[in-house]
């Protein structure tokens, strides 16, 4: 069945495909998105019960193969340390993200030049600073002005309250002088653009039921479908097809009762992360790209960047109240952001302070690791770890490279007959020495906290939370995938503004910099609609 | 072994019966802290075991195979021999231990003694302190540390 005509169809309804949405309807162009899921219910989710934690680890986790919604794709992830975390539905992985929302940095978008690996990046931080600040008004960003870590930047909302938790890890931070700051959170510290002000009630990664966290579904959306964009769930788009001239012509999809769809656009754009993005580019195969659309340089699902992340806690002897506030944002410490080759790395990680741990988390990791028994000395046990351990995820940057791959399944396919995802990664050296260095930093900041135990986990399994590089930009066709404001090098009305794009991974949350992106890559578009595809 | 309790739970009686007893022998009683086995506890953990009911009954096979009757054990015998239905069947006890962790504390009376004030965090949330940010002032005397490019 063929629908009519759109000028433009945004693949995607998460964190870029959202921003750009919003932004172009300036343009009074017919704009249509495609989703895959569903809208997701607050009430639905996890926190308005105690048994949120559980709930956590089924329908709402963050593995797309434990949650097996009807709306998830499967990932073959059996040649991966790190196993993928998304979601699908209006709002994508910002309905599950901590909203820890760091930007990156000046040097990130210059390693090579700085450091001599990776590339350097088409744009700067320059370029992208006006991007970022729009997004954090339209995210409600609370945050502290003044962070040294950055170049002065401006706060939307007060920042989040650090508890004890993170008073007890700054003093830590202190006696060291090592650099910490409150984390920039896509949170709303008080009431903002029709969200609830933030009631600290612990747990974001499973969806915020008070309202206060910025997922699209809440912020974006709501300004985007008041001026004119339609928004379409339930479909799950197979391939982009394009004519004669190497123009898309719009993008095939299965609606909810697995119907198949043509949507005719003039103008295509993906925003479907870094691993379903590439994905359906590699699906959409013709004689003209026989390796799938817009890949005449090969590098259509290469160069898969996730953020190695390892996990440093500590037991202290006092209560934390670790329970109150949002749970992945609290302060961090970018004291080894910046290389220092004399570290045996190149490039560098921040810390992110999160909260406690929950009750049956607790358990479960003490009983894991041996620290709490079965029989009479449970409790006693429990009581010495339960909200009293604090901690925190070193986010290592990774670099690119090109054996880090998205493919296509062979054999796994999802509910509709697509190809499944298939991840190929391997760490890097750097990376690993990176982890290291992260481990042992991590356990002399806990001790001068005041940590009497401290354990660590690294690399964590399912930590794939950033999914980058898969459709790089660049300047050269035969080095990138797009250009430097995100138009397809080989079609020129095809537009990817996901974490695809990203050149390098920097060490910081990307959701940030994906969505100032797309509003820059939407800025570009509206610049030049005369001649858009020249 | 301790009565069985009404549930809607599909496992079969012998299953039950065997959760149960396990679920005591792992998280007791103990002051104001119920033992997993107590009823509204239990029923849950039983409820979530019964979609691995094989899992089960293969525990229990392992566990009668070692010629004693474990019912009749000592607790301190019975945890020993839990221990080698551990090394043995780990796919039962992760899912065993997952279950019961997630029933127990998820309790409403279990999170009021942890301080959790026994309800779900939303709605009602909880009141954070103030922060002292005069904790950043060594920091912000200590400058900018990004590197210019």
């Amino acid at each position: 069945m063929t629908n009519e005509s759109v000028d433009v169809v945004i693949v995607g309804a998460g964190a870029s495909g959202a921003a750009i949405a919003w932004s172009l309807v300036d343009t009074k162009m017919k704009i249509l998105c495609l989703e895959q899921g569903d809208w997701v219910n607050p009430a639905d989710y996890p926190t308005t019960g105690t048994d949120w934690e559980a709930k956590g680890w089924g329908d709402f986790s963050f593995s797309p193969n434990t949650r097996g919604r009807e709306t998830d794709y499967p990932i073959n992830e059996d040649d991966s340390p790190i196993n993928i975390a998304n979601f699908n539905g209006v709002g994508g992985s910002t309905i599950l993200y901590a909203a820890h929302f760091p930007r990156f940095h000046p040097s990130d978008f210059k390693v090579k030049s700085l450091d001599g690996v990776g590339d350097d990046w088409p744009i700067d931080y320059e370029t992208l600073e006006p991007y970022y600040a729009e997004n954090d008004r339209m995210m409600g960003v609370a945050a502290l002005a003044g962070d040294p870590a950055y170049p002065p930047k401006d706060a939307v909302l007060p920042p989040v309250p650090i508890g004890k938790l993170g008073e007890t890890l700054g003093r830590g931070l202190n006696k060291l002088g090592w650099h910490w700051w409150p984390s920039d959170s896509a949170i709303a510290t008080q009431p903002y653009d029709g969200r609830d002000q933030c009631a600290n009630l612990g747990p974001c990664v499973t969806g915020c039921s008070q309202g206060a966290k910025a997922s699209t579904d809440i912020t974006y959306w709501p300004h985007a479908i008041r001026a004119g964009v339609e928004l379409r769930t339930r479909c799950r788009v197979k391939e982009i097809t394009h004519d004669e001239n190497d123009m898309a012509t719009g993008v095939v999809y299965f609606d909810e009762n697995g119907d198949e769809q043509f949507q005719p656009a003039e103008v295509v754009i993906m925003a479907c992360n870094g691993v379903g993005t590439p994905r359906i580019l590699l699906n959409s195969k013709s004689s003209r790209f026989p390796n799938g659309i817009a890949n005449d340089s090969g590098l259509v699902g290469k160069n898969l960047m996730f953020h190695p992340y390892a996990s440093i806690q500590g037991v202290f002897e006092e209560r934390l109240d670790g329970h109150i506030g949002p749970g992945g944002c609290c302060i961090w410490s970018q004291e080894f952001y910046e290389t220092d080759q004399s570290r045996g790395h190149l490039r560098g990680y921040t810390f992110e302070i999160t909260r406690g741990r929950g009750a049956a988390s607790t358990a479960l990791g003490g009983l894991g690791s041996g620290k709490v028994p079965w029989g009479p000395g449970h409790h006693q046990a429990y009581q010495s770890l339960f909200d009293k351990t604090a901690g925190m995820v070193a986010i290592c940057e990774d670099l690119p490279e090109e054996h880090n791959t998205v493919t296509l399944d062979p054999v796994l396919v999802d509910s509709d007959g697509i190809p499944a995802p298939k991840i190929n990664y391997t760490l890097s050296d750097n990376s690993k020495k990176m982890l290291d260095h992260a481990v042992a930093k991590g356990e002399e900041m806990l001790r001068a906290a005041g940590a009497v135990d401290v354990t660590s986990d690294s690399p964590l399994g399912v930590a794939g939370w950033h999914l980058m590089g898969t459709a790089r930009m660049g300047t050269d066709p035969a080095k990138s995938v797009v250009n430097e404001w995100g138009r397809s090098h080989d079609v020129k009305n095809l537009f990817v503004v996901d974490g695809s794009i990203f050149v390098t991974s920097a060490g910081v949350n990307p959701t940030s910099t994906i969505q100032a992106l797309s509003l820059y890559i939407a800025d570009n578009m509206k610049k030049r609609l005369a001649n858009l595809f020249d | 072994m301790p009565d069985l309790i009404s549930t809607d739970a599909a496992l079969n009686p012998e299953a039950s019966a065997f959760i149960m007893l396990l679920l005591g022998l792992m998280i007791p009683a103990e002051g104001e802290m119920p033992s997993a086995a107590d009823p509204a506890i239990a029923q849950k953990c039983l409820q979530g075991m019964s979609s691995a009911e094989s899992l089960v009954m293969d525990a229990l096979y392992f566990i009668n195979d070692q010629g004693v009757d474990f019912e009749k054990l000592s607790p301190t015998e019975q945890l020993r021999l839990i221990d080698t239905l551990r090394a043995s069947k780990p796919e039962f006890i992760a899912a065993f231990q997952f279950n019961a962790v997630a029933s127990y504390y998820a309790d409403e009376r279990v999170l009021t003694v942890l301080g959790l004030e026994g309800r779900a965090p939303h709605p009602g949330g909880y009141k954070a302190p103030e922060t002292d940010w005069r904790l950043l002032e060594a920091v912000t005397e200590r400058g900018s540390i990004y590197r210019k490019v």
